[in-house]
């Protein structure tokens, strides 16, 4: 059964037409990748029409709609996950959240070898931080632990963090990484890595429960926009 | 051929996430209109903040369009057209029902359009239930916009060709109620405080400015009420007087009939001096009932023909966009699926949305 998945959390965004029930050999059939990193809301219609059309496949025959709940950009979460729950209400499928740094985690590396034991997921998560996820590349898979995440300093210690660590993945630029730490440099997650994320979560409607990872709470210091004017209120006006 | 050709629109540019079903025949029949307002999310904040209204529409709009649908009797099969706000507003709340409109769109094959907010408002008197379609008004009209956000004067020759005649040179005319009723400590949303208080108060008790009342422009100017009110609430304590009971509602009569007079003065004029004798309001202020009222005396006294939108579809809504992608399918004309979401889209460039 063909699933449409999409994430545009990351600089990277992807698409694709996917089985997540056969062999990964097999399970991709059409992607694309968005390179852009802030155009992901108006390319993505096309990207969607693109793969749709590349894997043959009529929307109204998709089994469900796969999408990354980022952490990421805030606006580039919200662009996915809107167009996902229009489309999913539109055919009447079930739209199921994908965590985005899973999906990178399980990406392939190719060609560098992931090493076993400890290893750490990072992405921008601008204003000087990350968000990370630490994971194990065991004999059976990689493990993703923290689920939920979190945010880091944007010069975290690499090895203080993940109780020793053998690699990192992801957006690596600025971190100081010792010598023997395999980095694999990432910008989003590719459509394996989604297909991979998509199989380890319930596939069944989770259309309420597909909540946003936006890990970090809305700015909302004061003063804050008027309610239609779009600017902050006259301060020269104060109590009678 | 399943189909029944409805209009599915959705309206996230500021603090309210709404849809709406409207079947396109017959002048535009109202099936459903939902609107989740937000207010209670941004009150502690004392306003509206952009990253939490994002976050808000995310979280309502699936859940909103599923109630419109269900309210309408409708099933996604019998939409044939999806329209969606794309401007102005809120950058990160317009992406939100935008792009939700998109994916719907694809998953339908439907034509999507954007719509530009200010057409929306000056559509909304359009979808009057109690108002035939044949008393619907004739084109070209003169709109008047009045909310917390804008106050304007538009002359209309049809959709997309909405010209703006004149507008507030400082405050809304919302604005203008809400900070003084503020001043007044009457609460958030003033307007329909001020609104009640001012039915057992005299409109001619206290003088009030009225600003830019020359002929040689459109342009409003609300900010010395503010003052004058403050001024008039200081001068009473002064001499020992709590603004309260009849005094307050003459105070309340009195600023209430400042903006109509402002607002009206203005409208009229641009109905005479356009030679356009139909005026259509929209937007929250269209709410009040001393404007509503006055519109009406004003326009029977002049022979200008005034249409007012039901009350509900005064404050945003999607009932208004539907009306107004109704008048661009009218015309054959859709959005392209690349449209971006315009914060400060002019309503003059409101065509270049559509194909």
């Amino acid at each position: 059964m063909l699933w449409v998945v999409l994430d545009t959390s990351s600089p990277t965004a992807v698409v694709a037409v996917v089985d997540p029930d056969v062999v990964d050999d097999a399970a991709v059939f059409a992607a694309v990748t968005l390179a852009e990193t802030r155009r992901h809301a108006e390319a993505l219609p096309a990207a969607v029409d693109d793969v749709l059309a590349r894997a043959d496949v009529d929307v109204g025959a998709l089994a469900g709609i796969g999408v990354g709940t980022g952490p990421g950009s805030f606006i580039g979460v919200r662009t996915g996950l809107a167009y996902a729950k229009g489309l999913g209400r539109a055919v009447d499928r079930p739209v199921v959240g994908v965590p985005s740094l899973t999906a990178w985690a399980l990406s392939p590396t190719e060609p560098v070898p992931l090493p076993r034991g400890r290893g750490l997921v990072v992405a921008d998560a601008r204003r000087g931080e990350r968000y990370v996820a630490t994971v194990t590349h065991a004999d059976h898979g990689i493990v993703v632990h923290d689920d939920e995440h979190a945010v880091a300093d944007a010069t975290f210690d690499v090895l203080d963090s993940a109780g020793g660590c053998a690699f990192v993945l992801g957006g690596t630029a600025g971190l100081a990484i010792p010598g023997d730490v395999v980095v694999v440099e990432r910008s989003g997650p590719s459509a394996l890595g989604l297909v991979r994320a998509l199989r380890r979560v319930d596939r069944t409607d989770a259309r309420a429960a597909l909540v946003p990872r936006y890990v970090r709470p809305p700015d909302a210091k004061l003063p804050a926009v008027d309610p239609a004017r779009h600017r902050p209120p006259d301060p020269a006006e104060g109590p009678p | 051929m399943g189909s029944r050709g409805l209009i599915l629109a959705v309206e996230s540019s500021c603090d309210e996430t709404a849809a709406a079903v409207v079947e396109p025949g017959a002048g535009g029949v109202v099936l459903s209109s939902i609107i989740h307002s937000q207010v209670a999310a941004h009150a502690p904040y004392g306003g509206v903040v952009p990253e939490i209204a994002s976050r808000e529409h995310l979280a309502r709009i699936d859940a909103v369009v599923g109630d419109a649908l269900a309210d309408a009797g409708a099933a996604p099969a019998d939409m044939g057209v999806v329209a969606a706000t794309y401007g102005p507003g809120l950058v990160g709340a317009l992406l939100v029902g935008l792009t939700y409109a998109k994916g719907f769109a694809r998953g339908r094959g439907l034509p999507l359009v954007g719509v530009h907010h200010i057409e929306g408002h000056l559509h909304a008197a359009l979808a009057d239930p109690a108002s035939p379609p044949s008393r619907n008004p004739g084109q070209p009209f003169i709109g008047l916009v009045v909310s917390g956000g804008h106050s304007a004067l538009y002359r209309v020759d049809g959709i997309g060709r909405a010209r703006l005649l004149g507008q507030t040179r400082d405050d809304a005319a919302g604005e203008a109620f809400d900070k003084s009723a503020k001043l007044l400590g009457l609460g958030y949303p003033g307007g329909v405080v001020i609104d009640r208080l001012a039915q057992r108060g005299d409109p001619a008790a206290i003088p009030m400015p009225r600003s830019l009342r020359d002929r040689t422009h459109y342009d409003f100017s609300f900010s010395g009420l503010k003052t004058a009110v403050r001024t008039f609430v200081e001068e009473q304590r002064r001499r020992g007087v709590d603004v309260q009971g009849q005094l307050l509602a003459d105070l309340c009569a009195s600023v209430q009939e400042a903006i109509v007079d402002a607002l009206l003065h203005k409208a009229m004029l641009a109905c005479r001096r356009q030679q356009v004798p139909v005026l259509v309001l929209g937007g929250g202020v269209a709410a009040n009932s001393r404007l509503r009222a006055e519109a009406a005396r004003r326009g029977a006294e002049q022979g200008v023909e005034v249409y007012l939108p039901p009350r509900a579809l005064c404050t945003d809504n999607a009932v208004m966009i539907a009306m107004a992608a109704r008048a661009w399918r009218a015309q054959g004309r859709s959005s392209p699926p690349a449209l971006v979401a315009a914060p400060d889209a002019p309503v003059e460039a409101s065509s270049a949305a559509l194909s």
